[in-house]
């Protein structure tokens, strides 16, 4: 059922199937050592509409899904490492577009955005113990609903922890907010702290949690194909006008931007931005402080055209040693960086019978043996057996 | 070019749009407003504004406006008096009034003709009342009582002569037949909230209401109506449209707040079809232009009146992210991917299309081969395994470990005091080879020699200083030095009589390379290699041999030589370092000892080194970092000990590296590493890490004020000792207090742990204490 392709600079790429009946093992040939490489498991998690985001939480125990159903789900993971939804709620009137965890210290706290123009904080609470024996009802109450914004808002994100509680949203009329508890045993309380208007909408948001030279950094990607200037914006609190500014736009970037990630801190002298567009770009930056004293950003942008098709998430692991990206064509790439500090695509995850896919045209020489190797496999995919909702 | 918007007036906002017949006139109303425009293919004319002069009253503010079904010069406005008039625009003057029916009490609401009987009309109000009037008559013909507060909209059905529809305020939808005014047909609540629209579809016999809880309801007619969809819309619905020739469209406008035109497919009720979002003001009135489904006409209290066109509408489930995926602690991946479903036809067609662009794919999607209402997600979780994680291993390793493996184990396993920093490098070096972070081993190693057997004496104030005292240090390393070499030396030469051919071969190899300088690149290539992998795919290097290696290189090397040799190499330049290594090789290759291939210059020690390694350290770690493995940089630094302040590395950066591994190892959940490396911390930011929230304030259990401090459970505002009684058994509690933060109760931990076994709230209060 499902494929796999591994690229390396030495090994061919090779793939068997071997089916099961609910789970299937792929494997993959390095040489002579033949090694499972991963386990693909479908999860039933029956919203009734578009997933839009998926999210664990800071210790990655937890995971919140949204949906254009407009419910929210809670997953926690049982002992066996199977997931399954213990809280699920009706969240807004309109398509919830993204979740985004707070830090845990702040209490298991999440933030939603929809399609309705509001954006929600949610904080579970403990119930009563209905028998001694059974752990208590867990049920996740509104604390708060953001009403600033006059259109939908497209993405929500809580600060990284050394801010303190706060949160930031990006509307589709381009406009950042970033809201404060001032009072984190208070989830009612969210004064806007800053409010910064673009001209382009703004599609996603991501907040630097690395603290190298440059603080409270703050990035954002407009989804905008109208104009062919630079797509991806870069805000940072300003000491000199108190208030957040624009600092920077990555003028590299000019195609419609659908997410964008800072990548966790992992003591890199230099800031990571990973981009979803039509490629995947990986944005450098760095904090240069020059002769004046003020820090200013280095940027330098680096571009991957052998994506093959348009790129709809991007999102790093915990050590921030790993990207992942999501394309069009339903497959999951994973990256990973060299010792020459170059990302490379390390394998291709695809789960069959996800729609017609792209067919990958070859970008690179390099590549062009493997792209064709895969186009073909590509075609095998079927579209049937699907069951239609309604 | 685009259609031009017509601003209606500047005085009064349009409340309600009305089409003629022939699609050709529009008739806006409003307050103080009604006016008829002609629509062409130009735009749109005014013809006729029937707001005669200055005699303003309010049967000119109308709530709804309704084109005669055959005259299309007739047309029927409903005023917040609560007067239904009705208007022919051709005559002049005040005559355009013919009729004025002044029977309703309360605000008239809507108005509308007959579809088959051209002079009857029927309008409802707030007085709970629907009249049916004859305009050969000035009087109205029937009341029909739907007893309820408010009559908001009444629509004739299409389908049956006679029948219309009427839905109120709170919350029901009645059936009338025209000819019996006594009872209603069918009565059934349809909404929460008072219902403010409703209209027929016109091929089904679906009705479709529109309400203040914010949902467009569709009712199958026949029989007893049934629910057949729920729309949720984002605000109070005020209009609904059918989208003619689109059997599952529909067309609606809010009351309040949403000033957009969303267009549905009710088969996918959470995310409109398409939007229209030009009105800068909440929209009053819809209207498709005749049968054309491409073609919408509103207005909107921005006082403008507007056609859009279809293609030009924006389509929100196409801008919105299809795929959520993020990845876990275990570096396992949840993903969700949007299915998308392609009508049988076209599909076919658009399997065909090969490497077409972002963008003709979104057009074919608007072509519509995608079944917009089958749009749906489904979700996998990979997971990813073994040697997966980019450090392969060792052919004899069988326990291939994934990334978080590595870094919870080294986490807990590395350790950064209480030995002699050469065994401490010895046992993390071996720590890092058993989960394969052979860059790690060999900078641990490399530590080792350099810096294991030196006691460095704290303190080095400056940099500066430390120059001076540069040719002690080397002295003393130099005498050290050999009294540990026996020793090495002897494992090395155990492991050379396995390696040596091996080492020999990789030193041909190294010199087969076209070297431009026609290098003899002896024990370099390997080093290079090991830190330079791309994919660190070899695994083949033995490590002693490589350190063996270094030892001879150490030993040998002149300051500047090694120096060039070191950081190129860090840079992945292999070709650059080669050079440089030739020149330092040819100079001192004077006496390899005999068992021991050109790579053993040990014997040959006496030049004194006076390379310094630490800039080189420096650098490894901060690659070490660029490539995202803080957990090694940062022990490194800590077991160092005093001899990191001979780094040059800036105080911010080794701040940077503390929080950020700090954070790492919370993120797994290891506290207590977690908390020994803040211990070892020498910076004062990172220290106070473990000093914060350490104090906890207790509160009296009466009062719930503070208790200060001075006296144990003293209560000052109360003078009493209360508190610190148990409060189960009741007596002054001596030894363990267990205490509930959000009550301020508590008392001896064996009585509440069997209290509250059995029992959940606390005993004095009833709250909820929940004790872990």
């Amino acid at each position: 059922m499902f494929t796999v392709q591994w690229e390396s600079r030495s090994v061919t790429v090779v793939r068997a199937k071997e089916s099961g009946e609910s789970k299937t093992t792929t494997y993959w040939k390095n040489k002579s050592h033949e090694k499972k490489m991963f386990d693909v498991e479908p999860i039933i998690a029956d919203h009734k509409d578009v997933i839009h985001d998926v999210v664990f939480d800071y210790y990655g125990r937890r995971m919140a899904t949204c949906s254009s159903d407009q419910t929210v789900k809670i997953w926690d993971e049982d002992a066996q490492g199977k997931w399954s939804v213990t809280s699920s709620w009706k969240a807004h009137s309109g398509s919830i577009w993204r979740v985004s965890w707070a830090h845990p210290e702040f209490g298991q706290v999440v933030a939603t955005c929809s399609f309705d123009r509001t954006a929600s904080v949610w904080e579970e609470v403990i119930g009563e113990k209905v028998s001694t024996t059974n752990t208590p009802t867990r049920r996740w109450v509104r604390r708060t609903t953001l009403v600033d914004s006059r259109t939908s808002v497209t993405d929500v994100e809580f600060a990284p922890k050394y801010l303190g509680l706060l949160l930031a949203t990006a509307s589709a009329d381009g406009i950042i907010r970033i809201y404060e508890a001032p009072d984190i045993m208070n989830l009612s309380q969210w004064p806007v702290q800053h409010e910064i208007a673009n001209k382009l909408p703004l599609s996603c948001l991501s907040w630097n949690t690395s603290t190298y030279m440059v603080t409270q950094l703050l990035a954002a990607g407009s989804d905008d194909s109208a104009t062919p200037t630079g797509k991806v914006f870069l805000f940072a609190y300003s000491d000199n006008a108190r208030k957040c500014v624009k600092i920077d736009t990555v003028n590299d970037i000019t195609d419609p931007v659908t997410d964008v990630a800072f990548a966790p801190n992992a003591g890199r002298t230099f800031h990571m931005l990973a981009v979803a567009s039509k490629d995947l770009y990986i944005v450098n930056l760095r904090g240069v402080t020059d002769s004046t004293g003020t820090t200013k950003l280095d940027i330098q942008t680096v571009k991957f055209s052998d994506h093959n098709c348009p790129v709809w998430r991007v999102c790093w692991n915990m050590l921030a040693t790993m990207l992942i990206s999501t394309g069009d064509d339903g497959c999951v790439r994973l990256w990973r960086m060299n010792y020459n500090k170059q990302w490379r695509c390390a394998a291709v995850l695809k789960a069959e019978g996800s729609g017609p896919t792209y067919e990958p045209a070859p970008p690179t020489p390099t590549l062009a043996a493997t792209a064709s190797a895969t186009a073909k496999f590509y075609k095998k995919g079927t579209i049937g057996n699907q069951v239609p909702w309604h | 070019m685009r259609f031009p918007d017509a601003r209606i007036c500047m005085e009064g906002h349009a409340n309600a749009l009305a089409l003629s017949k022939d699609n050709t006139l529009i008739a806006v109303a409003g307050r103080s407003l009604l006016k008829v425009y002609s629509i062409d293919d130009y735009g749109f004319r005014e013809v006729c504004n029937m707001r005669g002069g200055k005699n303003q009253n309010l049967s000119y503010s109308s709530n709804d406006v309704a084109w005669s079904t055959m005259d299309c010069n007739l047309l029927a406005t409903a005023a917040t008096n609560g007067v239904v008039s009705v208007w022919d625009h051709s005559k002049c003057g005040r005559q355009k009034q013919l009729l004025v029916y002044n029977e309703h009490e309360r605000t008239a609401h809507t108005v509308t003709f007959h579809s088959s009987e051209p002079n009857i009309l029927i309008s409802g109000s707030q007085d709970g009342t629907i009249k049916c009037f004859d305009i050969r008559s000035d009087k109205s013909v029937n009341t029909y009582f739907s007893n309820s507060e408010s009559v908001r909209d009444v629509k004739f059905s299409p389908h049956a002569q006679n029948i219309f529809s009427a839905v109120s305020e709170n919350g029901t939808v009645q059936l009338w037949d025209m000819r019996k005014w006594d009872k209603c047909m069918v009565q059934f609540t349809a909404h929460y909230g008072p219902v403010y629209t409703c209209d027929w579809h016109p091929t089904r016999n679906w009705l479709a209401t529109g309400s203040r809880d914010k949902q467009i309801k569709v009712w199958d007619m026949d029989g007893r109506p049934g629910l057949e969809y729920t729309i949720h819309t984002i605000a109070v619905v005020g209009r609904v449209k059918w989208r003619p020739e689109r059997t599952y469209h529909i067309a609606s406008c809010a009351l309040v707040v949403d000033y957009s035109i969303h267009v549905w497919d009710i088969r996918r009720p959470y995310i409109p079809f398409a939007s229209f979002n030009e009105h800068t003001n909440v929209t009053t009135g819809i209207a498709w232009l005749g049968n054309d489904s491409h073609c919408l006409l509103s207005t909107s209290k921005d006082s403008t009146l507007h056609k859009h066109a279809f293609e030009d509408a924006t389509r929100p489930a196409l801008k919105a992210n299809a795929q959520g995926a993020s990845l876990g602690r275990y570096g396992d991946i949840s993903f969700a991917n949007k299915i998308k479903e392609y009508a049988p036809k076209t599909s076919g067609a658009s399997n065909t299309k090969t490497s077409s662009s972002f963008i003709s794919r979104r057009k074919s999607i608007v072509a519509g081969s995608i079944q917009f209402h089958l749009d749906h997600s489904r979700m996998y979780k990979f997971m990813v395994k073994d040697a997966f994680s980019g450090f392969p291993l060792n052919e004899s390793d069988s326990k291939p470990r994934q990334e978080h493996e590595c870094f919870i184990g080294c986490a807990r396993e590395l350790i950064m005091s209480g030995k002699k920093l050469a065994e401490l490098c010895e046992h993390n070096s071996e720590v890092s080879k058993k989960y394969g972070r052979h860059n790690a081993t060999t900078l641990w190693n490399f530590l080792k020699l350099f810096y294991g057997s030196n006691h460095f004496e704290p303190p080095f104030e400056h940099r500066s200083s430390f120059s001076n005292q540069k040719n002690p240090i080397n002295q003393r390393r130099a005498t050290q030095v050999p009294s540990d070499w026996p020793q090495q030396r002897s494992d090395l030469s155990q492991d050379l009589n396995g390696n040596a051919q091996e080492a020999t071969h990789e030193i041909d190899a190294a010199n087969e390379d076209d070297d431009p300088l026609g290098g003899s690149g002896v024990e370099h290539p390997p080093t290079s290699s090991v830190i330079l992998s791309e994919t660190q795919i070899i695994s083949e290097i033995n490590f002693d041999n490589f350190e063996l290696l270094r030892n001879g290189f150490i030993y040998v090397g002149p300051t500047d030589a090694a120096k060039a040799l070191a950081f190129p190499a860090l840079h992945h330049d292999v070709q650059a370092a080669r050079p440089q290594l030739e020149i330092k090789a040819s100079d001192h290759e004077k006496s390899p000892p005999p068992h021991v291939p050109t790579v053993l210059k040990v014997s040959h020690v006496p030049p004194i080194p006076m390379w310094e390694p630490h800039k080189f350290v420096a650098d490894a770690l901060m690659l070490l970092n660029d490539v995202g493995d803080v957990q090694t940089a940062l022990t490194v630094i800590i077991s160092l000990g005093e001899a990191r302040k001979l780094l040059p590395l800036e105080d911010t950066l080794v701040e940077h590296w503390f929080h950020t591994y700090v954070d790492q190892l919370h993120r797994y959940e290891l506290w207590n590493e977690a908390c020994e490396v803040i211990n070892r911390s020498w910076l004062r930011s990172v220290q106070q890490l473990n000093q914060q929230s350490t104090a906890m304030h207790t509160n009296c259990g009466d009062c719930g004020r503070q208790l200060s401090n001075k006296v144990g459970w003293y209560c000052d505002k109360c003078k009493s000792m209360q508190s610190a009684k148990c409060c189960v058994c009741g007596l002054i509690v001596r030894g363990v207090y267990a205490w509930c933060q959000g009550c301020s109760h508590g008392g001896h931990i064996e009585h509440l742990q069997k209290y509250f076994a059995k029992h959940s709230k606390c005993p004095k209060c009833g709250h909820l204490c929940a004790y872990s």
